[in-house]
């Protein structure tokens, strides 16, 4: 028995060490060894009056560091693109903060949830929670951004290393952009949306309490998560699925990250619509990137797809690792690229088989 | 009224009949090798025989499914070597016997043809070395001179059975389609699951509208 249960954790381990991550069934992880899925690198900061808070988020950020996405670099205040606001020993108003540190992403580092609506960290803070916050708030962030080194950039974002990370934790997630938060439970490999703006349909009578439960610092038991998930009328999502359908509907018409509107894009291949939320416009617009690669502007000409979607779509396609970059400038389109509207039969079609999801 | 065909291609026990039986708003039938069509037929799962199937537009129109076989046969009389079968072999067999089903497998890459989903069994011995195969047959019947109307015809490229096994994974086939220069859509589906084919279709509709 003893044998067996050992010969078991090796092939564990084995199994496991390929694409670079290590998996330990005793929950010490560890991500990749030589490269970050991301070429971007952000600084952070963190202020505050305790000597004691600074060395223990400190000490806990560099165990974290590498299992982030991104490269991360400790810095002063002024420099950071992430400044970290410990509001319970430097007692500060948040608008002056924000006026201090004008470039910056302002987070507040509380034991209790700040009222205004800001992007919160509650102590004490930990591994799981730390990750997934740097992780996944980081998006929104200011351009003023630095790109590492030589690493090919076809490894970027890739989707088991994130699964691999939000697996280890059962925590709650902050997710924010510029004018609307959304807040999604994340268990497991579980995501559960509370308040996404798209799909208000799936909320039930319990859908306030949940929500301030969420908002109040996510410090619901498990029993509520285990009744949370068995509810009818929520739809949960891996977290590959809750990133893309995030970006696809919440990206207000900016991209995000190093992504710019003078970036000629193409895909790496076509993303696995069988699993990702999806709607024939994103099919059209995949379409039309596997055939040329194009800009934002030029994907909006030639497919006709609203420019709000053709955003939100490539901001997605780069969540879950496969959006390309092919130059930093725009490149000529071939002449043999025509998009056709849909003819009455592939309207018809189309409905048939929308009509028949 | 032209009859407009959308095809799944695919070697034995790929998941064509199961594609067609999800998809198809009619009752699925046999077609045998001599065109005879015939809902009672018991089809045998190595004959040459097609599953036909309908998708009921609006206003009357109707969008035939076939299934046929795009892979690679033992023959009998050549045992011990592989005796490839190609579509277009079986030219004689364009003229159909059948009044409900107008294609037999040669004749099935005749007409109107929407789009072929090219069903890949990733249970099977050799998925990848299936596909490359599968791709080569396509290509050659599209682009032979008999099959003049495929220009614009829309592959979308399905793997199944990922539940049976995982190797090669989706990643194996992404790189083989990207050595090869091929962009065509390619997702795991499972053809049980009418959302899973729904998305070969879509494809191939997204793929006609960016020609």
């Amino acid at each position: 028995m003893c044998i067996q249960f050992c010969l078991s954790l090796v092939v564990l381990l084995f199994k496991n060490t390929h694409n670079d991550i290590l998996f330990c069934p005793f929950g010490i992880w560890q991500g990749s060894k030589t490269m970050k899925p991301s070429t971007v690198k952000y600084k952070i900061s963190l202020i505050t009056d305790s000597e004691a808070e600074r060395s223990k988020f400190f000490s806990l950020f560099k165990v974290i560091n590498p299992r982030l996405m991104h490269y991360w670099e400790i810095t002063d205040a002024g420099e950071a693109d992430f400044v970290i606001v410990d509001t319970d020993y430097k007692k500060s108003h948040i608008q002056k903060l924000k006026n201090e540190f004008p470039n910056s992403k302002l987070v507040v580092y509380t034991q209790t949830p700040p009222p205004e609506n800001i992007l919160y960290l509650l102590k004490p803070v930990r591994a799981g929670n730390l990750i997934n916050f740097l992780n996944h708030t980081c998006g929104s962030l200011p351009t003023r951004l630095t790109v590492v080194g030589n690493i090919d950039s076809s490894q970027a974002f890739i989707p088991e290393y994130l699964l691999s990370r939000i697996k280890m934790s059962s925590t709650s997630m902050l997710w924010t952009t510029q004018s609307v938060p959304v807040i999604g439970y994340c268990k497991r490999d579980k995501v559960i949306v509370l308040n996404h703006r798209q799909f208000n349909s799936w909320f039930d009578r319990d859908k306030n309490y949940l929500f301030n439960r969420v908002r109040s610092g996510g410090e619901a038991s498990n029993g509520e998560i285990a009744k949370l998930e068995n509810t009818e009328g929520f739809i949960t999502y891996d977290f590959e699925q809750f990133s893309w359908l995030t970006y696809l509907n919440l990206s207000n018409n900016v991209l995000h990250g190093d992504l710019t509107g003078n970036t000629t894009f193409g895909l790496y291949k076509w993303p696995d619509f069988t699993r990702l939320p999806h709607t024939p416009k994103d099919l059209v617009l995949t379409a039309a990137l596997m055939k040329q690669p194009m800009t934002a502007q030029q994907l909006t000409t030639h497919t006709h797809v609203n420019r709000r979607r053709v955003i939100g779509f490539l901001n997605a396609c780069h969540s879950v690792g496969q959006l390309k970059v092919i130059h930093n400038s725009p490149l000529g389109i071939e002449k043999n690229l025509a998009y056709k509207a849909p003819s009455e039969l592939i309207g018809k079609i189309m409905k048939k088989i929308i009509g028949s999801v | 009224m032209k009859e407009l065909k959308i095809i799944f291609a695919g070697a034995k026990g790929s998941g064509k009949t199961t594609a067609i039986t999800t998809l198809s708003e009619t009752p699925v039938y046999s077609v045998t090798g001599h065109g005879e069509a015939d809902p009672a037929v018991v089809r045998h799962p190595t004959s040459a025989a097609m599953d036909c199937g309908e998708i009921l537009l609006e206003g009357g129109q109707r969008v035939k499914l076939y299934g046929t076989h795009l892979g690679r046969r033992l023959n009998k009389t050549r045992r011990g070597t592989l005796y490839r079968e190609t579509l277009y072999n079986n030219q004689n067999n364009h003229n159909s016997r059948s009044s409900k089903c107008t294609a037999t497998q040669g004749g099935v890459f005749t007409g109107n043809v929407l789009g072929i989903a090219v069903l890949i069994n990733n249970a099977a011995r050799t998925p990848l070395e299936e596909l490359d195969w599968s791709l080569q047959q396509l290509s050659s019947t599209m682009y032979s001179p008999i099959y003049s109307t495929t220009a614009h015809t829309a592959i979308a490229i399905g793997i199944t059975h990922t539940d049976q096994s995982n190797c090669p994974s989706m990643d194996l086939y992404h790189q083989f389609m990207r050595e090869k220069k091929l962009f065509y859509p390619l997702f795991p589906v499972d053809t049980r699951r009418s959302k899973d084919v729904n998305v070969l279709l879509e494809a191939m509709m997204a793929l006609l509208q960016v020609a």
